[in-house]
């Protein structure tokens, strides 16, 4: 037997997941909540904010101070600079980290392309968060910091083609 | 910001305004269990760390303060207690030495530059006695069950303050529309951080200050000596004028005490020198310089005009109100990629 069909076998078709639960799980999944327990991960997420765009709405604009990174939930958004559009992101896709270290403008606006749903994580809940839980803070700013050497990294690499 | 924003921005604002308006009666419980928030709140956050419960660490927190203040209240019960009575003869003496005070005055204004100011008759025109009804003031309950209220329910929000502000802020900022969401945590975060620390620098300003004087008054043999510090302290508070204001009540005590002389005044004036040159040069600058960044004339025309308008509250507020109008016009108006700072790699946003 296939293992997916297996696995449908032992799943309630009547159970609905708790939005809560699905917003949980994409984060643990982001490489920001690497190696955090699900217990301290659950908790953290109890502390980030569900917002609903419609199609054409800017989550993030170009140049203007950002303080949060937004995960998403639902629907798909796009990366724009000077009337490029770089990237399409999709469910489980995480955006805008760089302001979870300090209030830097944004390097580029995101757009919604389709009704979308993001879970907000404002830096300063993130500080909060972490100021009781210093191992938990260490564990989240090595990720972050790691996120965004790979970044630079594949940003060097292709810089030279370009 | 648009327009349509400041408008939004306004109409917040004025529902504020009338929503503290409406929470008149119990504006002591909630100024006292706001600044219970703001002296205990790092208290609270570090003894999480060391891994107390929320609840655990707040209740340990708000303990010795609420001790302190109990303690606080018997002990000016019992001093008003025991004054009440003598009040009445008291400002007569006050009266009297007020009189006098303004009959000499009078007198060396006549002396030296030849006017007629009739102070001390103006003065007598005024009646002080007829001002305080110390009989009324003895039997009416309304003041004593207000401040019993406002008394039992600071601790009670200042608990719940501790343990729920921030999911409270988190709920009210949510509502924000999509474009104003960063834009409000911003404004917040710089308001709050800077508000508090502004705060939180005056409460250790007046308690030090309150302690070094009330030490001073004690020393000097001043009756009511605590009182006395005490209202130094919350005189303290009052930015540039705190001094003169500090200079009211033992002044008055001098005048209402005929067998303090000349000496209790110089004493009364060195204690509050020692106490405002120990604020001024040791205090302020290691709590207070550079937590609101304003400019001392501006400072000084807001406190004036505050205190016109609103009284020594007024005047206490006045400092961080424009601190905080300040941040707000230069956030609205950074406009966009000039905060200073270069912008974020395009692959990091």
């Amino acid at each position: 037997m296939p293992v997916k069909a297996h696995q449908y076998l032992w799943v309630n078709p009547f159970r609905r997941e708790h939005p809560q639960a699905v917003v949980h799980k994409l984060w643990r999944d982001t490489a920001l909540l690497r190696g955090i327990s699900p217990g301290d991960s659950r908790e953290l997420v109890t502390h980030t904010h569900p917002r609903h765009y419609q199609p054409g709405e800017a989550l993030f604009r170009e140049g203007e101070t950002g303080v949060a990174a937004a995960l998403v939930v639902s629907g798909q958004l796009s990366v724009q600079s000077r009337g490029q559009t770089l990237v399409r992101l999709d469910i489980g896709d995480f955006v805008g980290e760089t302001a979870l270290l300090e209030d830097t403008p944004r390097s580029a606006t995101v757009v919604a392309e389709t009704p979308v749903t993001v879970s907000l994580l404002v830096r300063y809940q993130l500080e909060e968060f972490v100021q009781f839980r210093p191992r938990v803070g260490a564990r989240i700013m090595t990720n972050l910091a790691r996120l965004l050497a790979a970044r630079l990294r594949m940003g060097n690499q292709a810089e030279p083609s370009s | 910001m648009t327009g349509r924003g400041l408008g939004q921005l306004a109409l917040i604002l004025a529902l504020l305004l009338v929503v503290l308006y409406a929470l008149k009666p119990l504006w002591g419980a909630l100024i006292l269990a706001s600044l219970f928030y703001l002296l205990l709140h790092p208290l609270v956050l570090r003894l999480r760390t060391r891994g107390w419960t929320r609840n655990g660490a707040i209740l340990l927190a708000l303990g010795a303060p609420l001790l302190a203040l109990g303690w606080l209240f018997h002990y000016l019960t019992l001093e008003a207690a025991n004054y009440l009575p003598r009040l009445p003869d008291d400002l007569r003496q006050l009266q009297s030495g007020l009189g006098q005070m303004f009959s000499e005055l009078d007198r060396r204004l006549q002396l030296l530059l030849g006017m007629q100011t009739r102070l001390a008759e103006q003065f007598d025109q005024l009646r002080p006695e007829t001002w305080l009804n110390t009989e009324q003031l003895v039997s009416s309950s309304g003041w004593i069950a207000a401040i019993a209220i406002n008394g039992v329910l600071a601790p009670v929000l200042a608990f719940f303050l501790l343990r729920d502000y921030r999911r409270f802020r988190d709920r009210a900022l949510a509502l924000l529309p999509n474009p104003r969401i960063e834009l409000g945590w911003l404004l917040y975060r710089r308001i709050a951080g800077r508000l508090q620390s502004y705060l939180r620098g005056l409460l250790m300003q007046a308690s030090i200050l309150a302690t070094v004087t009330a030490t001073g008054f004690a020393l000097a043999a001043f009756p009511s000596a605590l009182l006395l510090g005490l209202l130094t302290g919350v005189a303290g508070l009052v930015p540039y004028l705190g001094p003169f204001l500090a200079l009211v009540p033992p002044a008055l005590v001098l005048l209402a005490s005929p067998a303090m002389g000349l000496e209790s005044l110089i004493e009364a004036v060195l204690v509050i020198l020692v106490g405002f040159g120990f604020d001024n040069l040791v205090v302020i600058p290691f709590l207070l310089a550079g937590t609101v960044n304003v400019h001392p004339a501006l400072a000084l025309m807001a406190v004036l005009a505050a205190g016109h308008l609103a009284g020594i509250p007024g005047m206490v507020i006045s400092i961080p109100l424009l601190g905080m109008v300040g941040i707000v016009i230069k956030t609205l108006l950074e406009a966009p990629g000039r905060a200073g700072q270069p912008l974020a790699h395009p692959a990091g946003l």
